[in-house]
């Protein structure tokens, strides 16, 4: 069972477009979206909020059409702000939207207030824009949504918070096996530790869509003596770096067939590893 | 839609109402016409409310709570609506307070000039607002606006002119001419004009309300 699925939608955007999207994202897993600024990935979360409307194909949210407006009271959304009345306190806000949602856990509420340190009573205006992005993600989880979509949460938030976020999806992820979150950023290292699916996308295009453990796999970063790299080794790799001392290369598939080498060390490949080099490659083409 | 309502209502703070109030207030006190002092009544609320949607971005944010985007624009309309309503209904009294307590005052309604004065209204609304849901940015629906209220304030003067017969008369003063609106009426709508009135300004709300949500609902946030 899939939470969303895109079936062929188009999007025409100013930079990119989106041409005949297929996705779909698993229920009951984490599933990180990827890819570099600018890439798309905003315009997709908004697509699946019906924020923006597609000019073809179609969306589904647990199996339905995705604008009926009921399915969003399952659905906590963060997005890169606030984007609320900044003359409001957190207390207002609250009992203007709370009674929306139907699952509204008030208690649940005041527990992620306090363990944001966020006051209820100053106005969204003096908030730092890492206060603001809690304040979202209190609004978010406070009604104990199925579904989490989050556009690049990390973004404001300091170091300390950002590992602390972490902890906190995945105590979400385990008090209910089918809550799903959708998780877009840019900062790979934040998926690295906690994605189940990634996809990955680069200028409206999906590059990537596979679970994280068959990335792991299939994904390796290969290093050695630069002797190595000629015409034909240079095109096994999806991505080279080349210095006086040696290379790195992107490498997918099996890495049977570096083992016998000496001087060649074989490392998992990071998601900032696939994302840079997927990425320059595909400039380069 | 209660929800809705709820966060339609607090985007302006108490302090806003309040400021609101108390101009429109001094206004119709110190003898301003009442065919402009309407058009404050109708256009602060409303324009400031768009203009907090469209500072904040918080479009965004109401357009993905569990409500339809026809919901969204309904709300905002009925809430126009009520404002309107009561803040007529404010100076209907307040000019019967200053009249019982034996304060000359320039114009007090009755019966038949509130309810034209709030037809009036309501149709400068609803030939606003669709505008806001029209562009994407806040700017020139504003612009839309004004021109509409220059219009506006243009053509009621003429016809408030030629319904009180002052056309040639050497000097017009303006606070004369609120009395005019309900007899307008009587002569453009020889036929049940009160109920000619209701009936054509409901239409029109309701055909406002209609256009605003298809505007609305295919736009991209």
């Amino acid at each position: 069972m899939n939470a969303v699925v895109l079936d062929q939608v188009y999007k025409t955007r100013k930079d990119f477009s989106i041409e005949g999207m297929d996705l779909s994202i698993p229920k009951g897993y984490m599933t990180g979206l990827v890819g570099p600024n600018g890439s798309g990935k905003t315009t997709l979360i908004r697509l699946m909020m019906n924020l923006i409307h597609p000019e073809a194909g179609s969306i589904s949210l647990f199996g339905e059409p995705h604008h009926q407006p009921h399915l969003r009271e399952n659905i906590g959304f963060v997005y890169e702000d606030l984007y609320f009345y900044e003359h409001f306190t957190l207390s207002q806000m609250k009992k203007a939207v709370a009674p929306a949602y139907p699952a509204w856990n008030d208690a649940l509420f005041h527990t992620y207030a306090d363990r944001f340190s966020l006051p209820l009573n100053k106005k969204i205006k003096k908030f730092s824009k890492g206060m603001k992005m809690k304040a979202s993600l209190l609004f978010a989880l406070a009604h104990e949504p199925e579904l989490l979509i989050m556009d690049e949460p990390t973004a404001g938030l300091d170091p300390v918070f950002r590992r602390e976020l972490l902890t906190i999806l995945q105590e979400y992820m385990m008090l209910d096996e089918n809550r799903t979150i959708l998780f877009s950023t840019h900062i790979t290292s934040d998926l690295d530790q906690i994605a189940d699916f990634l996809i990955f996308i680069n200028n409206g295009s999906l590059v990537l869509e596979q679970d994280m453990d068959t990335v792991r796999e299939q994904y390796h970063v290969i290093k050695g003596p630069t002797e190595l790299i000629d015409r034909d080794t240079a095109h096994l790799f999806i991505g080279l770096e080349q210095t006086a001392v040696g290379f790195r290369g992107l490498f997918h598939g099996d890495t049977a067939q570096f083992q016998p080498i000496e001087d060649v060390v074989i490392e998992t490949a990071s998601l900032e590893d696939i994302m840079y080099h997927v990425t320059r490659k595909e400039h380069n083409a | 839609m209660r929800t809705l309502l709820r966060i339609e209502s607090r985007i302006l703070s108490k302090l806003d109402y309040g400021a609101i109030l108390l101009i429109v207030s001094f206004l119709y006190l110190i003898g301003i016409p009442m065919f402009a002092v309407y058009m404050l009544i109708v256009l602060c609320p409303f324009a400031s409310r768009f203009f907090h949607d469209y500072r904040n971005r918080s479009r965004i944010f109401t357009a993905s709570l569990p409500f339809s985007r026809s919901q969204i624009v309904r709300s905002r309309y009925l809430l126009a609506f009520l404002e309107i309503t009561a803040m007529l209904a404010w100076l209907f009294v307040l000019g019967h307070l200053v009249q019982w307590a034996g304060r000359s005052i320039q114009f007090v309604m009755n019966g038949s000039d509130f309810l034209v004065f709030l037809c009036m209204a309501i149709v400068l609304l609803a030939v606003s607002l669709p505008f806001y849901y029209l562009f994407p940015s806040y700017i020139p629906a504003v612009l839309c606006t004004i021109a509409i209220v220059f219009a506006a304030v243009y053509y009621t003067l003429v016809l408030l002119v030629k319904v009180l017969g002052l056309e040639g008369a050497d000097v017009i003063v303006f606070n004369d001419l609120d009395p005019g609106a309900v007899r307008a009426v009587q002569t453009y709508l020889p036929f049940a004009p009160y109920f000619a009135l209701i009936l054509g300004t409901a239409l029109l709300f309701v055909l406002s309300i209609k256009l605003s949500e298809l505007l609305y609902r295919k736009k991209d946030i």
